[in-house]
């Protein structure tokens, strides 16, 4: 009985200890280039290492192609993904969902010029749409998905980046592009100015904050309460506003993304 | 010590050499010092720049592990520079490595210096990958530094080769002008060696218009002028030398040890010296008692009367000079020495004659001090010499004296100084009357400012003996007067007038023994004078038997006074010794047995004695008579020519025959002596020496 005691107290520590040394990689969809990305979700990783007693890493990949390939090969331990995405590898690879920006719907624009004649998807028939990368959720799969659903043909062209693609279409490389409002938002207003939307998608679930299926049910638990945590503290909301989670975080499950799933996009396949 | 024995020529070629070696290799070492410092700040830049410019460019690709575009990154930077290798790391691994494998399977270790290059031959630098200051990765790089190493080798070379280069052009322009130096400095050394030599006036020859033609030139007026300054040194040295050795004083010269330097002539034959031996001889030899510290310490610088030591071992009375003087910072004493022996010599004997000069003198300078006055001097105006010292403001003190001696009854308007200055006669009172006269004469007659010496002759004897025969004279034309009034008188009457027989017998006998008075009073004076005139010539002085001589003498007088006896009563044996001459003590015996009977009318005693007196034996004959005797100031005259004690007459005589008693006693070497107390008799005693030793009659 004693040794039983003794035993259980030096799995308790080793545990703890383990715990405490464990590296977590948190990879990031690259949105922006890495270097700002990783700016941006710095303060996070070592709150959430300060928080859960993990070594909570950064990452990121160069594209969204890569990154698909690193989740799917199940590089990250925490995975921050896009709706399309996480649905993928839910089903692929088991990644749970743990938490997404609270009260936020995700939507998808088609922007097209100022002085453009086009004022409906169905005028894009034929047309080069600008987009950043096939895989990107709100700015490309959505409009994409909605113009097939409409059967409207188009050639897609994917330039990387939102600002990529808003700056084409100002210069006329592009009659028209997708992208979302946030992004629209902070692009320059003087090249904003000269845009209009002329599409809104309806709101889905947006991106997902999801662990790896390798991960314990204990640290699992541990990285959604320290999410969540953030919540409710001054500094923890002011590294959420900085990564334009304004209205912080909620706890969520997978169902939360049955409305993506509905969409039935199969890209990745 | 090697660097002494080497010419100036050698010496300024290896001291230019050292000092150019010493700086060359200084700028050597320092210029490839910054070379290395500007390379390996270059290196450091470059790899510096490169590093960072990598982590800059690689930082979204190592963020987002994106392999392919760090890939690309490495290599095209690689394919474009000097780059050995690059290495990109991410937080646990190798990202990405481009490069020459050696370096990459070395493990990195960072440079910060060449030097730390040279043990795996590339220059490692790093820089981290950082994102707000949270590190993501590192990069790596590996310089090729072989160029830089070879640059530096490359100006190591030359340097030294230029600077090995440029010694030897420096090291033969030090000879050049070393040898054309020197060439002129050998020949002003050689004139100097001549000049020191003694050579004087040389000449080198003037070339050129450089500074060593200056001092040629200067050491020519140089020369010049030592040549005539050498010049005037030996004549003034051979007039000096003459002027020393012709002096009669003895000069030296020693240091304040003691030790001689120099003598000149006179000093040498003084102490009887070779020139060669007065080297290293001290003073102490020469005049042992010489007070060396007396003359450095005290201003005292003259020595009197010390002895000297000849190399004979004779003395010599010196006198010394000396003066302590300073040549080429050092002391010296320099003394002029005088032999005194023969003035020492000439002083004593004037001293003595001086001394025992009957007359007194003193040596009165101009300013009225007195400077010498014999003892005769002292003596005539009873001074005690240690009254007034000699020398000095003296004079007061001396006429002070002098004053209280004088006799104002002959001096009565004139002042001392008068007195004594002008050739006169001087009275004194006291101690006793004296005559004294004054002469006076310049010491040198040929220099009016020289010292009086003033002479004082005692003239007081020939004073009294002057008053003497004055007084003679007149007593004795009063003695002779006497008789010849009686005679004269008593002729007349007898010539004028007719007396009865009776009348005139009597007035013939009065004639008749005023005659005999009269011859007998020509007959002592004829003797006295005789007596005094030859002084004892005339005296048979021969050894006698003076008891018989006694014995007949007192029946001759006996005989005179009839009833009356001489008893004589000798005390001591007669002498058999005795000289005297025979008729003078007869005629003493006579006058002074005849005055013992007329001045007494009882019998008389002769008694004799013997008595010692300064080394002499005296035998006494002494007539003793209890008769009137004589009053104290009666006593005081006896003796005197013509004093008779009874002045009236009474008593018949002549009033010489005590002193022609005196006179005779006197003229036998003896004494005289009378003793009386009035009413109580007299005894007259004469004494005469015993000629040989005492011998006694038995």
């Amino acid at each position: 009985m004693q040794a039983l005691f003794i035993a259980s107290i030096m799995m308790f520590f080793s545990s703890t200890v383990l715990a405490e040394g464990k590296i977590l990689k948190l990879g990031v969809v690259p949105q922006q280039s890495a270097s700002n990305l990783a700016k941006a979700w710095l303060p996070l990783t070592l709150s959430l290492s300060e928080k859960t007693g993990y070594q909570i890493r950064f990452a990121t990949a160069p594209n969204i192609p890569e990154f698909e390939k690193r989740v799917a090969a199940g590089e990250y331990d925490i995975t921050y993904l896009n709706p399309y995405h996480y649905t993928v590898f839910s089903q692929s690879i088991g990644l749970r969902a743990i938490a997404r920006q609270k009260d936020k719907r995700i939507h998808g624009i088609i922007v097209v010029r100022k002085d453009s004649d086009i004022s409906s998807l169905s005028m894009l028939s034929g047309v080069e749409i600008a987009f950043p990368a096939p895989a990107a959720f709100a700015a490309t799969v959505l409009p994409q998905a909605h113009l097939r659903l409409e059967e409207v043909s188009f050639m897609p062209q994917y330039v990387s980046s939102h600002d990529s693609v808003y700056s084409g279409v100002v210069k006329g490389l592009f009659l028209a592009g997708g992208g979302i409002d946030r992004t629209l938002s902070t692009f320059p207003k003087a090249q904003s100015d000269k845009l209009k939307v002329i599409w809104r998608s309806e709101g889905y679930t947006p991106h997902a904050f999801a662990v790896s299926a390798d991960l314990s049910d204990e640290e699992t638990d541990r990285i959604q309460s320290a999410l969540l945590s953030l919540n409710h503290q001054e500094d923890g909301m002011k590294i959420l506003t900085r990564l334009g989670f304004k209205t912080g975080l909620m706890k969520s499950e997978d169902k939360d993304w049955d409305d993506v799933r509905s969409l039935k996009i199969d890209l990745l396949n | 010590m090697l660097n002494f024995k080497l010419s100036f020529k050698m010496k300024t070629i290896f001291g230019i050499a050292i000092i150019e070696t010493f700086f060359l290799f200084i700028l050597v070492l320092n210029s490839r010092s910054i070379l290395y410092e500007t390379i390996e700040l270059d290196i450091k830049d470059q790899a510096n720049n490169i590093s960072t410019l990598l982590a800059t460019a690689s930082v979204d690709a190592v963020v987002s592990q994106d392999i392919a575009t760090l890939d690309s990154i490495l290599n095209s930077t690689i394919a474009t520079s000097k780059i050995l290798y690059i290495r990109i790391l991410g937080l646990d691994e190798v990202l990405a490595e481009v490069g020459n494998q050696h370096f990459l399977n070395q493990p990195f270790k960072e440079d910060n210096s060449i030097v730390d290059t040279e043990t795996d031959g590339t220059y490692d630098a790093y820089a981290n990958i950082m994102i707000d200051g949270y590190q993501f990765g590192r990069v790596e790089i590996g310089l090729s530094i072989e160029e830089q190493h070879s640059i530096i080798d490359q100006a190591t070379s030359h340097l030294s080769t230029i600077a090995f280069v440029e010694m030897l052009f420096v090291a033969l322009f030090s000879l050049l002008l070393g040898v054309a130096l020197t060439k002129r400095l050998i020949l002003l050394q050689e004139a100097t060696l001549k000049m020191s030599q003694g050579e004087t006036g040389l000449q080198v020859p003037i070339k050129g218009s450089d500074e060593v033609t200056n001092v040629s030139k200067a050491f020519n007026l140089m020369s010049k002028k030592i040549g005539q300054v050498t010049q005037k040194l030996k004549s003034d040295n051979s007039r000096m030398d003459t002027i020393m050795n012709t002096v009669t004083d003895g000069i030296f010269m020693m240091s304040i040890e003691g030790d001689i330097h120099s003598m000149n002539r006179s000093a040498c034959r003084l102490f009887g010296l070779k020139e060669n031996l007065i080297v290293e001889q001290s003073i102490f030899n020469l005049i042992p008692k010489f007070n060396l510290n007396g003359i450095i310490n005290s201003k005292e610088k003259h020595i009197q009367n010390v002895e000297g030591l000849t190399l004979k071992s004779k003395n010599v009375a010196l006198e010394i000079h000396c003066n302590q003087m300073e040549f080429d910072n050092q002391q010296y004493i320099v003394g002029v020495i005088r032999d005194m022996t023969e003035i020492n010599r000439l002083q004593y004997e004037l001293q003595a004659v001086f001394n025992l000069s009957p007359n007194g003198f003193l040596i009165l300078a101009n300013d009225l001090s007195i400077s010498y006055v014999n003892p005769a001097f002292y003596s005539m105006f009873s001074i005690a010499p240690e009254r007034c010292e000699l020398g000095g403001n003296n004079w007061a003190c001396f006429t002070e004296l002098i004053h209280n001696s004088i006799d104002y009854n002959h001096h009565m308007d004139l002042s001392l100084l008068d007195e004594l200055l002008t050739e006169n006669i001087l009275y004194l009172k006291s101690p006793v009357e004296k005559v004294l006269t004054i002469s006076r004469r310049k010491i040198d007659q040929a220099n009016p400012d020289s010292s009086d010496i003033l002479f004082f002759i005692d003239i007081t004897h020939l004073t009294i003996v002057d008053k003497m025969k004055s007084d003679f004279l007149t007593t004795a034309a009063h003695e002779l007067r006497t008789p010849l009034a009686s005679i004269c008188g008593f002729s007349e009457l007898l010539l004028a007038r007719e007396y009865d027989k009776e009348t005139a017998d009597e007035m013939h006998n009065i004639i008749h023994r005023q005659s005999l008075n009269l011859k007998h009073l020509l007959d002592e004076l004829l003797d006295l004078s005789r007596i005094e005139a030859r002084a004892g010539k005339g005296f048979n002085l021969s050894i006698q038997d003076i008891e018989s001589v006694i014995k007949a003498s007192c029946v001759e007088v006996e005989g005179a006074f009839k009833g009356r006896k001489a008893i004589i009563n000798p005390l001591v044996p007669w002498p058999t010794t005795l000289a005297f001459d025979i008729d003078k003590i007869r005629q003493v015996l006579k006058n002074l047995l005849s005055n013992a009977f007329k001045y007494s009318s009882k019998d008389i005693t002769l008694s004799t004695s013997l008595r010692e007196e300064l080394g002499k034996t005296y035998f006494g004959i002494s007539i003793i008579d209890k008769g009137i005797g004589m009053t104290p100031h009666q006593l005081s005259r006896l003796g005197e020519r013509f004093y008779r004690a009874d002045e009236s007459g009474a008593t018949p005589g002549s009033g010489l025959g005590v002193a022609l008693v005196n006179e005779i006693i006197s003229i036998h070497g003896g004494k005289t002596e009378y003793s009386s107390e009035s009413g109580q008799g007299m005894t007259a005693t004469f004494w005469l020496p015993l000629t040989v030793n005492k011998c006694i009659k038995d």
